[in-house]
C-alpha cells in the first residue's frame, strides 16, 4: 500500500527529464553544471563561475533548481574536494538553494544535494572541474567501444582537459538504435561492407558486413550518418550514401564508366596495370588489357575531377602513379620516357658477407613520372625482389634515380641503404647491422619505469616496404633495448602501460634520435564511470581510447584502458600544464 | 541549652565539665555496579562516610598496581608496587576515578589492583579500619582481523598477500601478541609457501593495531583458508581467518578487436592505413590494456602475415604489442592478405590443436578465442 502511494506521488510530480542528453558525456561537468534525472523530478545544479579557477579567496556559488519536486525541499549540500575531504559550504540564500564554497586546489569537486525525502527527488550530483590558475587547455577525443551485450554503439566525445588537475568525466553512452536495412542495386540485394560514420564524430564509425542478400542489422547513434558502401560483387560501384534513422535501403548501382589507357614512355600499352579513380569514394579496380585500356565504375559523375592511382605490373621497372584532379570520363595515362636500370647480379651484403634470400624492396619517389590527361603524376617506386642463393639480385628493372633499398634479412633484422641507379653503374646493396639503442625509461616521478613500453612505427622507406611495428619493453630496472633498422625512420612512443606517466612521442626519428634516457612527462588522471543510458547493468570490459583531436585511423591512441567490473575507468593523459 | 544541661549535671554530680568524646567516622567504598575491569578501563569509586558527630570527613585514596593484590603492598614481583601507581593512583576527593594502568613499576602487566581508603573527620579522628578493596582485573583477548589483497582473481601459483592486524588494548604498550599462522589447504592438499612480508605499515583505518603480512603462494586450486591466532601473555587468544578461492589459470580471451573481422569468405577493404588492434583481452592475470593491479601482467601478442600470393605466414617478430599498422600503399590494389594475431598469457598454451587455416582458435573450445584473423583486400 505504501509503495503504491509512493508511485502515485511520483507520478503526480509529473516533470519531464531536464536532461535530454544523448551524448556520451551526458550529465557531468566541465560545463559548470549537472543534471540528475528521475521520473517525476530532476535537480539541476549550476555553478558561478561555471569554469572556476582554484582560488582560496574567491568562493564558488552553487545553485540548485528542483523541477517537479513535491513539498518544501530541504537543501542539504555536500561538497567533496578532489582528495575526498569535505568542503565547508556557506548558505547564500534564505531557503538554502544557493551555497558558496571555496575551491582552494584544482581538480574535480563532487557536489551533492539532498532535497529531503518529502520532495521525492533523487540526489542531485555534479562534478565541477576547478582548474589551476593559468591552466593550459587541451582537447582529447575519447572513444568508447562497449561490448555487444552492453547495447550501445561505439561513440566518441571530446574531453577538455585543463592543465594541472585530474579530470573526472562520467561517460553516459547513448544506446542508439538497432537498425536494419538492405543494400540494393535496383531491386536486387547486394552483399557489401558498410562503414557508418556519424555526423558528430566520423572517426567513431561502425562497420558491418551484410549477408549475401544485402541485409544488415547493427546498432547506430540516432543521428545522420555517411555510409561507405563497398559491394563485394563485381560490376557494382562503391558509394557514399547518406543515412538517417528512417533509412532502410542503401542504394548502389553500376555507377558511371571512366575509361582510359596506360602507356609506357615509348607509347607502348602497359598491360596488367591496376587502375582506380577516386571521386567521392574509390571506384572499382580495373586491370589494363593488352592494349593498355581500362574501365572503372565510379559512383561519382564520370566527368568529375578524380584522384587516379595506377599500380604497374611487376617486372617493368615502372613506378606506381598518383595524380589529383584528373578529369574524366576518359583518362590517358602516359609514363614519362624514363630509362630503367637492371639490378641483375647486384650483391646484397652485410659487411663482406653476401646475404642469400634477403628480401629487398627498392623504394623512392619520382616527380613528373607520368602525365594523366594534362595533369602531372608523381611516381612511387616500390619494387620487391629476393636475392638468390648466392646473395645476388636476379634481373630487376628499376627507374634510374637516387633510390633507397630496404633489406629484410628475416627475424626483424632490417636495414635501409641508399642506392643510386641514376648512372646505372654496378651497385652493391650494403645492409648495415641493426642499431641497438639502449637506455632507461624514467617515469614522471623520476623513477625507473619497469615494464615501460616502446613502440616504433616505421615511416618513410620502411613503411613503403611494409615493415612492421617494432615493440620493446623495459626490464624491471627500467632499462630498454631497441633494435632499429639503421638508416630507417620511425615514429616512436615511450609509454607507461599503467598510465601513471604521460607518453613520450618522437616523430620521424632514426636510431640516433632515440634518447638514452626516455623521460616521461606528468600524466593527469582521466577517470569516471561508464554507463549506458537506460541500462542498469555494469559496463565491463568496454574499450576506452584517448586520441588527439586530429588522429586518423592509422594513429595509435595516446592512452587506452578498459572498464572495470564496477564500470569505472581511469587512464593517464598528458598534462597540458600551466602557464 | 544542651551545653548548660551538661554543666548542670556536672555540678549536681560533683564532676568537672569536659568536652564530649569525638567518635571516629566510619567509611566504606562504594564500587558501583560490579563488573570486570580491564587494563585501560576507567574505574569509578566513591567513598561513603558517616561521622557520628555529623562532621565533614576527608578522604585519602591510594591505589596500587599489583600482580596478586592478596599479597599486599610488598614490593615484590608477586605482590604490589610499593607506591601508588603514578598518574592517578591517589586522590583526596570523595570520588576516586582512575584509569587502570597497564604495567606495574616492575614492568609486569597489572593483573589486580589494591585500593586503600582512609577517612579522617575534621577533628582528626581516623576511620578504622582503613578500607581496602581488591579489584581483580580481567584479561581481554587480543583483537585480530585478517584480510587479503584484492585481486580480480586468485590463481594457482600466484601470490596472495594476507594481512593480519592485531592489538590487545588492555595489554597496553606491550609488544603485540605473537601470531600463529595456519594455512588450511583444499582437500587435495596441494603445496604452498607462506613467506613473511617485512615492515607492513598499520592499516590507516586501524592505526591502533599492529599489522603483519604473509605472502601465500598456493600451488593448487580450491578453497584455501589462512587462520591467524594471537595469544597474549596470559594465554588469551583472538582469532581471524580469511578465505581465498584459488582457481587454475584460465586462458586469455580476445574480447574486442578493430577493425571488424570479415565473415568467412569475405574480405575487409583496406583503403587507408589502418591500425589493426586487439582492444581488450580478458584474463585472470595478463590483461590488455594493463590493469592497475600490480600482480597482473600484460597479454603477449604474436602477429603474422600471409602476404599476397604466399602460402606460408610470416611471423612479424618485432611486433609484440597489441596492434600493427597495415598501409595499403605497401601493397598493390587487389592484393589479398591475411593478418593474424594470437595471444598468450604467462602460461603458454599451444594453439596447435587448430589448423592453420582456421581464422580463430580457442584452446577451450568455446567463445574464448586466442586467435583472430583478418582477411584483407587492398584497395
Amino acid at each position: 500500500m505504501r509503495r503504491a502511494l509512493i508511485l502515485v506521488l511520483v507520478a503526480a510530480c509529473g516533470g519531464a527529464s531536464a536532461s535530454g542528453d544523448d551524448q556520451v558525456d551526458a550529465g557531468t561537468s566541465g560545463d559548470g553544471g549537472g543534471v540528475t534525472d528521475a521520473p517525476g523530478c530532476s535537480i539541476v545544479l549550476t555553478f558561478n563561475p561555471p569554469q572556476p579557477i582554484a582560488d582560496p579567496a574567491a568562493p564558488i556559488r552553487a545553485t540548485a533548481q528542483l523541477h517537479g519536486a513535491l513539498g518544501v525541499p530541504d537543501y542539504m549540500w555536500t561538497v567533496q574536494a578532489p582528495d575526498g575531504t569535505g568542503v565547508m559550504t556557506t548558505s547564500a540564500s534564505t531557503d538554502g538553494s544557493m551555497v558558496d564554497f571555496v575551491a582552494a586546489t584544482a581538480g574535480a569537486y563532487h557536489v551533492y544535494l539532498d532535497s529531503g525525502t518529502g520532495t521525492f527527488c533523487p540526489q542531485g550530483f555534479a562534478v565541477l572541474q576547478v582548474s589551476q590558475p593559468g591552466a593550459q587547455v587541451a582537447d582529447y577525443r575519447v572513444r568508447v567501444t562497449p561490448n555487444a551485450v552492453d547495447g550501445a554503439p561505439p561513440q566518441e566525445t571530446i574531453v577538455q582537459v585543463l592543465g594541472g588537475a585530474d579530470v573526472t568525466r562520467t561517460l553516459a553512452l547513448d544506446p542508439g538504435l538497432v537498425v536494419t536495412g538492405q543494400v540494393k542495386n535496383g531491386s536486387t540485394g547486394v552483399p557489401a561492407y558498410l562503414r557508418f560514420m556519424p555526423a558528430s564524430s566520423p572517426n567513431g564509425y561502425v562497420e558491418v558486413f551484410t549477408d549475401s542478400t544485402g541485409h544488415y542489422s547493427t546498432r547506430l547513434l540516432g543521428q545522420n550518418h555517411q555510409v561507405l558502401v563497398v559491394p563485394t560483387v563485381p560490376g557494382v560501384a562503391p558509394a557514399m550514401d547518406a543515412w538517417t534513422p528512417q533509412t532502410t535501403t542503401l542504394a548502389v548501382g553500376p555507377g558511371n564508366l571512366v575509361t582510359g589507357t596506360v602507356k609506357d614512355g615509348s607509347g607502348t600499352p602497359v598491360a596488367g596495370a591496376q587502375v582506380y579513380v577516386t571521386g567521392t569514394v574509390q571506384s572499382t579496380l580495373a586491370t589494363t588489357a593488352a592494349d593498355g585500356s581500362f574501365s572503372v565504375r565510379t559512383s561519382s559523375p564520370a566527368s568529375s575531377a578524380f584522384a587516379v592511382g595506377v599500380t604497374p605490373p611487376p617486372g617493368r621497372g615502372l613506378p606506381a602513379l598518383a595524380a589529383n584532379a584528373v578529369s574524366g570520363p576518359t583518362i590517358a595515362i602516359q609514363y614519362a620516357n624514363a630509362p630503367t636500370c637492371d639490378l641483375a647480379a647486384t650483391p646484397v651484403k652485410r659487411g663482406s658477407t653476401l646475404e642469400p634470400g634477403a628480401h629487398v624492396t627498392i623504394t623512392g619517389l619520382l616527380a613528373n613520372a607520368a602525365t594523366m590527361n594534362a595533369s602531372s603524376a608523381g611516381g612511387r617506386v616500390q619494387i620487391a625482389v629476393t636475392a638468390d642463393g648466392t646473395g645476388k639480385l636476379p634481373s630487376t628493372l628499376v627507374p634510374r634515380s637516387p633510390l633507397s633499398s630496404v633489406v629484410d634479412l628475416g627475424g626483424g633484422d632490417v636495414a635501409v641503404a641508399s642506392i643510386d641507379t641514376s648512372a646505372c653503374a654496378a651497385q652493391t646493396i650494403s645492409a648495415p647491422a641493426a642499431t641497438t639503442v639502449a637506455g632507461t625509461m624514467i617515469d614522471a616521478a623520476s623513477n625507473p619505469l619497469p615494464g615501460g613500453r616502446i613502440e616504433a612505427v616505421p615511416v618513410g622507406d620502411l613503411a613503403a616496404a611494409g615493415m612492421p611495428i617494432v615493440n620493446a619493453s623495459a626490464d624491471p630496472t627500467g632499462a630498454f633495448s631497441l633494435a632499429l633498422a639503421t638508416g630507417g625512420h620511425y615514429d616512436i612512443t615511450f609509454s607507461d602501460p599503467r598510465a601513471h606517466s604521460a607518453p613520450l612521442p618522437l616523430t620521424n626519428v632514426t636510431a640516433a634520435g632515440v634518447p638514452t634516457t626516455a623521460l616521461l612527462g606528468k600524466a593527469l588522471k582521466l577517470s569516471g564511470d561508464v554507463s549506458v543510458i537506460g541500462n542498469a547493468n555494469p559496463i565491463i570490459g568496454a574499450s576506452i581510447q584517448v586520441f588527439s583531436l586530429t588522429a586518423n585511423a592509422s594513429q595509435a591512441p595516446i592512452a587506452e584502458t578498459a572498464t572495470t567490473q564496477t564500470s569505472t575507468y581511469a587512464v593517464g593523459i598528458p598534462d597540458p600544464g600551466t602557464m | 541549652m544542651r551545653r548548660a544541661l551538661f554543666i548542670a549535671m556536672g555540678l549536681v554530680s560533683g564532676c568537672f565539665y569536659t568536652d564530649p568524646l569525638n567518635q571516629r567516622p566510619s567509611i566504606r567504598i562504594d564500587q558501583g555496579s560490579s563488573h570486570v575491569f580491564y587494563r585501560g578501563d576507567t574505574v569509578d569509586l566513591t567513598a561513603v562516610a558517616n561521622d557520628p558527630e555529623g562532621g565533614t570527613v576527608s578522604f585519602h585514596w591510594r591505589a596500587y598496581a599489583c600482580t596478586d593484590a592478596n599479597l599486599g603492598v610488598d614490593g615484590t614481583d608477586a605482590g604490589c608496587d610499593n607506591v601508588p601507581f603514578p598518574g592517578g593512583g591517589t586522590s583526596l576527593l570523595q570520588g576516586f576515578s582512575f584509569v587502570v594502568p597497564h604495567l606495574r613499576a616492575t614492568g609486569a602487566p597489572v593483573e589486580s589492583l589494591l585500593v586503600f581508603l582512609e577517612g579522617t573527620d575534621e577533628l582528626g579522628a581516623t576511620a578504622k579500619p582503613v578500607q581496602q578493596l581488591i579489584i581483580p582485573l580481567g584479561d581481554a583477548p587480543p583483537v585480530v582481523t585478517a584480510s587479503r589483497a584484492f585481486h580480480q582473481a586468485y590463481v594457482v601459483g600466484q601470490r596472495v598477500d594476507v594481512f593480519a592486524a592485531v592489538g590487545d588494548a588492555d595489554d597496553g604498550i606491550l609488544p603485540p601478541p605473537p601470531l600463529t599462522w595456519t594455512v588450511f589447504s583444499p582437500m587435495t592438499q596441494p603445496t604452498y609457501t607462506l613467506v613473511d612480508i617485512p615492515d607492513v605499515p598499520a592499516d590507516p583505518n586501524h592505526p591502533e593495531l599492529a599489522q603483519f603480512g604473509k605472502t601465500l603462494t598456493p600451488m593448487g586450486a580450491g578453497s584455501w583458508t589462512v587462520q591467524v591466532v594471537a595469544t597474549d601473555s596470559v594465554g588469551m587468544t583472538g582469532m581471524a581467518s580469511v578465505d581465498v578461492d584459488v582457481t587454475a589459470d584460465r586462458a586469455p580471451c580476445i574480447t574486442q578487436v578493430a577493425p571488424i573481422v570479415p565473415p568467412t569468405g569475405q574480405t575487409l577493404p583496406l583503403d587507408q592505413a589502418t591500425l589493426f588492434q586487439v582492444l581488450v583481452v580478458d584474463d585472470d592475470l595478463d590483461v590488455y590494456p594493463a590493469s592497475t593491479d600490480p600482480i597482473t601482467g600484460v597479454t603477449s601478442f604474436s602477429w603474422s602475415l600471409l602476404p599476397p600470393g604466399a602460402t606460408q605466414r610470416q611471423l612479424l617478430s618485432t611486433a609484440t604489442g597489441n596492434r600493427v599498422l597495415l598501409d595499403p600503399s605497401a601493397y598493390a590494389p587487389g592484393d589479398i592478405l591475411e593478418l593474424r594475431v594470437e595471444i598468450q598469457d604467462r602460461q603458454p598454451r599451444s594453439l596447435s590443436g587448430c589448423s592453420d587455416n582456421q581464422p580463430t582458435c580457442s584452446v577451450t573450445g568455446d567463445a574464448c578465442i586466442q586467435r583472430q584473423t583478418w582477411r584483407v583486400e587492398v584497395r
